[in-house]
């Protein structure tokens, strides 16, 4: 994982305490100064004015006569400028604190926010400017709070230097059991405990703190006080602000079972899309050459004797050649499936149909077919061919687990939940009692390599799987070893355009 | 590999005198398959004419009309449902059994080729004697 530089609001954290002291000293000094000298000035002038009107409009008499009442009047305003300038200097000290404390609780709350705390807002009371600005610089914060939380796939914590949580994403909620209310601002250590079971956790976090190392994909599990043992996968990258001062820690939170299953789909799309660039080759390069061993087969078994071990070759080669191309075939139609035409259809009729295609299977065996349909089902939007094709290939699979003599039951059912573009699923189940699935074949029925028939090519499940994610539905199985197994296909009922289904 | 001697000798008996030597044009590449289906064409008792170059196959297709056209479309250099559609714009060979050999299984080619006009679509690989009932239904009906 890369580092990640907390490069705009660091700019509010670039101002070093002393710096802020400064920009309040300069105010306190300059507000004073200005508003005294203001007052001062005014009174000056003022006696100015009064004395030099008293001195043009009198004579050496009246100079005399109010010469006491003018000292006077000098020194009372001489009193009332020099108390205005005590009193404006007393308001200007008011003024100046009065504007820089919201803005200093501002710098400090973003200050802490470049530290990585994002779950920090911003308090400032009043209606005024700078509350406003208090409040759009929130909203800001819990854009980027969901945000990185969200493209964050799995679980996120952030801690700051000193190990506290400064934040903890809803997966990881999730994944640790803990409520982020609950632990924001507490040492990490209160969260997943410094023992035995969590030492692999904690070495990862000291030395990507200490040895400035980061570690991705570490698998682990860890006990907390709420889930014991949660199978785990953390990566840790830096927190850095605008100067590349450290100033914490990323610590992403995989669910391994998750991650695993994520890992096992990009594989099969990995080589599903290898398979795709070959797809176009395989028909030409294979079907051509068949088809002239194809002739020539037919030619030498035309010219030998019936019978003949000739005879008996040639009928090898031709249904050896068809069993390949059928393998072809199938290849084929799982790397590029079919586009066919959707339209809405009884999900039941398909199922019907589909059996008696597949009836030829249960020919030599004794299998008792309990059949049990929904017949309130609503129609779903499908490929009609593909998904008979995606279903017989199941129920193939459960008469042919069937020796000579079992059950094989097929139900359907609706499943009601109603999301934005759908009314519920249905759910089709197609369970035997058959053999069943091996343990250790389970994680790869679905994988389009894997069979266990002689004669089989692996696509079976792995078409049909495809096709029911084509049309947006889930399969998952259930089997015991010995005790048949349970396929379970689960189908959206999609919305159409004018609101029926 | 089979020489033209020994196929020719395997494919004798076939030979019929009961079909007027009709004129069967193929239009593909080089492959050994369309060698071994000319050769059992010719035995059948059609007149075959393989065109596989660009030149050759307009060349041919000025002349007279066959009476069927087996298409291949497994050629490189020359697109197969093209082709179809060229041969079904003329008048010439609006009505002429057009049959498409291919690779390509998907129903999507083959209702292409049979919406651009083809009359039949054989997947390879493609039964002979299967193939050769097709070709002389079409071939009888005119």
């Amino acid at each position: 994982m890369s580092e990640v530089n907390v490069k705009n609001s660091a700019k509010q954290g670039k101002h070093s305490p002393l710096e802020q002291t400064k920009i309040r000293f300069r105010l306190i000094i300059v507000i004073p100064v200005i508003t005294t000298l203001l007052v001062l000035g005014v009174g000056w002038y003022m006696i100015e004015l009064s004395t030099r009107e008293l001195l043009i409009k009198s004579t050496p008499e009246t100079v005399m006569q109010y010469r006491a009442s003018v000292q006077t009047t000098i020194e009372h305003s001489t009193i009332a400028v020099v108390v205005g300038g005590i009193f404006s200097l007393a308001i200007g000290i008011v003024m100046a604190y009065a504007i820089t404390a919201p803005i200093r609780k501002l710098t400090d709350d973003t200050t802490s926010i470049a530290r990585g705390d994002l779950s920090r807002t911003i308090h400032l009371s009043g209606d005024g400017e700078i509350a406003m600005l208090g409040s759009a610089f929130n909203n800001m914060l819990s854009s980027i709070n969901q945000y990185l939380l969200q493209t964050m796939s799995g679980g996120v914590v952030t801690i700051n230097d000193r190990g506290e949580i400064t934040s903890i994403s809803a997966d990881a909620e999730v994944i640790l059991g803990f409520n982020a209310r609950d632990m924001i601002g507490r040492d990490i250590k209160d969260m997943i405990p410094y023992n035995r079971d969590n030492r692999k956790f904690h070495k990862v976090i000291s030395e990507t703190l200490e040895q400035r190392q980061t570690f991705s994909s570490q698998e682990m599990t860890i006990t907390t006080d709420r889930r014991e043992a949660i199978p785990i996968s953390i990566s840790t990258s830096f927190l850095r602000d605008h100067d590349n001062t450290l100033i914490g820690l990323i610590v992403s939170f995989e669910d391994v079972k998750h991650l695993r299953k994520i890992q096992e789909q990009m594989r099969i799309v990995d080589r599903l899309t290898m398979l795709g660039g070959l797809a176009a080759g395989i028909a030409h390069q294979v079907r051509n050459p068949l088809c002239s061993i194809r002739g020539l087969a037919q030619l030498l078994k035309e010219n030998s004797e019936t019978e003949s071990l000739l005879t008996e070759y040639s009928n090898v080669i031709l249904s050896d050649v068809d069993r390949i191309d059928r393998v072809v075939d199938r290849l084929l139609k799982f790397i590029q499936p079919s586009s066919s035409s959707w339209s809405f259809e009884s999900l039941n009729e398909i199922v019907d149909d589909t059996i008696l295609l597949s009836k030829h299977e249960i020919r030599k065996k004794e299998i008792e077919l309990q059949i049990d349909y929904d017949d309130d089902l609503p129609m779903i939007l499908c490929q009609r061919e593909n998904l008979m094709q995606a279903i017989m290939n199941i129920v193939v699979n459960a008469f042919q687990a069937i020796d000579i003599q079992g059950r094989v039951s097929i139900r359907t059912r609706k499943s009601i939940g109603e999301t934005e573009d759908s009314f519920g699923e249905i759910c089709l189940e197609i369970s035997d009692n058959g053999g069943g699935i091996a343990p250790e074949d389970m994680d790869r029925i679905f994988d389009p390599s894997f069979t266990t028939k002689e004669d089989g090519s692996g696509f079976g499940l792995a078409i049909t799987k495809q096709t029911v994610e084509i049309h947006g539905g889930n399969i998952d199985f259930f089997s015991e070893n010995g005790d048949g197994s349970t396929f379970t296909i689960w189908l959206p009922i999609k919305k159409q355009r004018n609101g029926e289904a | 590999m089979m020489s033209e001697f020994t196929l020719g000798k395997m494919l004798m008996p076939m030979a019929s005198k009961f079909f007027a030597k009709k004129r069967i044009l193929i239009i593909g590449s080089d492959t050994k398959a369309i060698t071994i289906l000319s050769s059992r064409l010719v035995h059948t008792g059609f007149q075959v004419q393989i065109a596989n170059e660009t030149g050759e196959i307009y060349r041919l297709l000025k002349g007279k009309p066959p009476q069927l056209i087996l298409l291949d479309s497994s050629m490189k250099e020359l697109d197969s449902f093209d082709l179809l559609m060229k041969l079904r714009s003329e008048k010439r060979f609006r009505s002429i059994p057009i049959f498409i050999l291919a690779c390509e299984s998907e129903i999507e080619n083959i209702d292409k080729a049979l919406n651009l006009g083809a009359n039949n679509y054989i997947v390879k690989p493609f039964d002979p004697i299967d193939i050769m009932e097709k070709i002389k239904k079409a071939v009888g009906k005119k």
